[in-house]
């Protein structure tokens, strides 16, 4: 048996060198030194060359040898650009959530297209500030900053706010910057990034970070840990949540990409052995998303295509209920329904003490759904916005469609803001968007950068100057 | 354009990045590995198409002397092209031979390179995009996100040390590569250039990237390398030559028959040599396994003297 299997694999070598050899003018220095069957058939001599000049050769524009540079050369400049565009990276963007300013409810905060933050106003479509400015500096700051996206919500700091905590990705910085946009302190140093949002209780900061840390920070005591604990299986991606339970105190459900929910003790006297009330690994997958927490139950979505509810005081989970791909939304919970969004685009619609179906169908927004839904039009309408920008109103009790929008330009991942009743939407870019669903055809209209700029825009009746 | 999206996505990129995924899974979870064997597995793949390459650039580097001897004799440029275009046809050489399993090729590299960029999951986006392109099954999905840790290396960040293999390795592979003798000094120095540009900017290029696609330029340059020694009859490599700026040594397969190869000597006898001024290290100018291979055949054949009539009407040399 293996010899046959080798005088195959020598047969085929023998015929595979025959055939690399087919041109013996190629070779016709060198001595021979062998034949092979059949070899005969393939001998070249002149008299069996075909005739040169009356057949077309094929390809034979090839063989002009100008002609065949240009032609090589025009595949590799065309190639070049095919290469680029194939090979092109996705971008770190970040996906933070505009916040309210705390004194004014026609400013908001934004994450801009320059991957810094900045004061909006509203009314005037204007830019108040941004942090950092110019040359990357702020005042407060002794060095200069450069960030790389955002991806946590601003958060106000203390019980009556001046200032919000933020933090850039890379770096893994911790900032406050005061509302009115004057002055910035750097508050701690992580060395590591950070995607998972902040949690804030008055004072005391939480930060999670990709490199597997959580810091207790004081925003009164920069640059200082007043706990840490580090035994978590995987990277903390999904911002955690501060609940408050009988049987442990306080606790910070912290979900980790290993799949697990951590319930960690916040009480600051506890050694790093002692601070884990709990942890959930009931699902498969990892855990991106933000926990929500209501009613003592945590509700989060896994990678592993199903979503979950939680009980914050044992870690028991309640129930379960499949999706059609990861969840990496924030669910909405009105009344006794919880709404969520999966990222095959399919919006859910569960009970959320049983975790039972509330629709007939999931709804098919038909694109990625990373933004948390929202309910507008006092409570008559569910907006969720998919990744490709189209704004889906559906029925929140039906789970029909109203009416959907064209798509915003660029996509959209972060959650949407409702403040004074406006509906405000941030892209990718860091553009800001009002949903305008009052209107006979409800509409997606530029904030910031707005539509057309304030300087050129003409008071009513007086003619436009040229 | 919908149609080659399609094919582009549903029958190339997705399918690679499940399987390797499915890889990674298999070989203890470890995504260093998994690109490993992926590249292999692919490169494995296309190797006929390499292969192919290789002959059609082997031919092209053997042909050179009757090349340059033709254009030298004849300056009428139509009478040039036409005694160029005999050759050819009279070597069976196409002129796309080289080029076209390079294209084709392409797709297929481009397809790996963005698999791999995409699997990485260096940020929340690309792990977003990444969720659309998996397949339903839990095990997938499970997997994902992979581990990033690889010996010394985290696969989602960029690595000096890598980098540098990465040159090193380019340089070799550049150095094994077949190539065809320089026409001119102009043709030389540019040749002379290649050699030390791409090794710096393949370097530069991994410095910028995540260390997994580095792992891929790695895997690919090596596999180049040891097929193209190996398809090149695995010539004798002095350590000079290793520090040198020396091409591969070529090692002709010289199995021409009898009749032919006296027509050949004919018509060649002016032009210079394939292998006149080669400084191929093997002593006799032949490769070590077609040494032991005419070895067997001797012991099988005995004493028999050349040109004696076989079973099979042929007569070995």
């Amino acid at each position: 048996m293996r010899l046959r299997v080798r005088r195959r694999w020598f047969n085929r070598r023998r015929n595979e060198e025959a055939r690399d050899t087919e041109s013996p003018a190629l070779f016709s220095d060198v001595p021979s030194s062998r034949s092979f069957v059949g070899d005969v058939s393939r001998e070249t001599s002149p008299k069996q060359h075909p005739p040169t000049s009356h057949k077309p050769a094929p390809f034979r524009f090839m063989f002009h040898v100008k002609r065949r540079r240009r032609i090589f050369t025009a595949l590799a400049l065309a190639a070049i650009p095919l290469i680029a565009a194939c090979t092109s990276t996705t971008g770190s963007t970040g996906w933070a959530p505009p916040i309210p300013d705390i004194d004014d409810e026609n400013v908001v905060i934004i994450r801009n297209d320059d991957k810094k933050i900045s004061a909006i106003d509203l009314k005037d479509q204007t830019e108040l500030w941004r942090f950092p400015g110019e040359d990357d500096v702020f005042p407060g700051l002794a060095d200069s900053i450069e960030f790389k996206a955002f991806y946590g919500a601003p958060v106000p700091l203390g019980t009556d706010p001046e200032e919000f905590v933020v933090a850039g990705e890379e770096g893994g910085v911790v900032y406050a910057v005061r509302y009115d946009g004057s002055s910035a302190r750097l508050l701690f140093d992580t060395e590591d990034s950070i995607i998972a949002g902040l949690v804030v209780e008055g004072l005391t900061i939480y930060v999670a970070t990709t490199d597997k840390n959580l810091y207790a920070i004081n925003a009164d005591v920069p640059e200082t840990i007043t706990w840490q604990f580090q035994a978590f299986g995987g990277a903390l991606w999904g911002t955690p949540a501060l609940v408050q339970t009988e049987a442990f105190g306080q606790l910070l459900l912290v979900p980790a990409m290993d799949g697990h929910i951590y319930a960690i003790r916040t009480d600051p006297t506890l050694a790093e052995s002692e601070r884990l009330a709990w942890e959930f690994s009931g699902t498969n997958g990892s855990i991106a998303a933000n926990v929500h927490v209501e009613d003592g139950v945590a509700y989060f979505g896994s990678f592993d295509r199903h979503f979950y509810a939680v009980d914050i005081e044992t870690g028991a989970e309640k129930w379960s209920a499949n999706g059609d791909n990861w969840f990496w939304s924030s669910p909405l919970i009105v009344g006794d329904i919880l709404y969520a969004g999966d990222l095959e685009g399919s919006v859910w619609a569960w009970n959320k003490t049983t975790g039972n179906a509330a629709w007939q169908a999931p709804y098919p927004a038909e694109d990625e759904v990373r933004s948390r839904p929202v309910l507008v039009n006092d409570g008559d309408t569910l907006l969720v916005i998919a990744k490709s920008g189209v704004v889906h109103a559906i029925d929140p009790v039906t789970g029909l469609n109203q009416w959907t929008t064209v798509p915003i330009d660029d996509d959209v991942l972060a959650d949407t803001l409702i403040v004074a009743g406006r509906v405000l939407v941030s892209n990718d870019d860091g553009d800001l968007f009002e949903v305008l669903f009052d209107l006979d055809i409800p509409t997606v209209l530029p904030i910031f950068p707005p539509l057309i700029r304030r300087t050129e825009q003409t008071p009513p009746g007086e003619p436009r100057s040229n | 354009m919908e149609f080659l999206g399609f094919i582009w996505s549903d029958l190339l990129v997705n399918p690679m990045t499940n399987a390797l995924i499915v890889l990674t899974n298999g070989l203890f979870d470890s995504f260093g590995l998994g690109i490993i064997a992926f590249t292999l597995i692919i490169r494995g793949a296309t190797y006929p198409l390499t292969r192919r390459q290789l002959r059609t650039t082997r031919a092209m580097q053997e042909m050179q002397p009757r090349l340059q001897e033709i254009q030298k004799k004849y300056k009428d440029p139509k009478r040039r092209q036409e005694e160029m275009m005999k050759l050819y046809r009279e070597v069976g050489f196409n002129p796309l031979g080289c080029a076209v399993p390079f294209f084709i090729q392409i797709p297929v590299w481009i397809a790996l390179f963005q698999v791999i960029r995409r699997t990485v999951g260096t940020s929340p986006e690309a792990l977003l995009d990444l969720s659309g392109k998996l397949y339903e099954w839990s095990f997938i999905n499970e997997a994902v996100p992979l581990n990033s840790n690889f010996l010394f290396l985290d696969l989602g960040n960029p690595s000096i040390p890598l980098a540098i293999l990465v040159a090193v390795a380019t340089f070799y592979q550049q150095k094994f590569s077949p190539r065809s003798p320089a026409r001119d000094e102009r043709t030389a120095s540019m040749n002379r250039t290649m050699l030390w540009m791409l090794p710096i900017l393949f370097g530069w290029f991994t410095i910028t990237v995540p260390s997994g696609l580095g792992i891929y330029w790695l895997i690919t340059s090596l596999f180049s390398i040891v097929t193209t020694y190996s398809y090149n009859g695995r010539p004798r490599l002095s350590l000079r030559w290793f520090v040198s700026t020396d091409p591969l040594p070529v090692v002709p397969r010289g199995t021409a028959t009898a009749s032919s190869k006296a027509s050949q000597n004919q018509s060649n006898a002016a032009l210079p040599s394939a292998s006149n001024g080669d400084s191929n290290p093997v002593s006799d100018g032949q490769p070590r396994r077609r040494r032991r291979r005419r070895r067997r055949s001797r012991g099988a054949a005995g004493d028999r003297p050349e040109g004696t009539e076989t079973s099979h009407g042929t007569s070995e040399q």
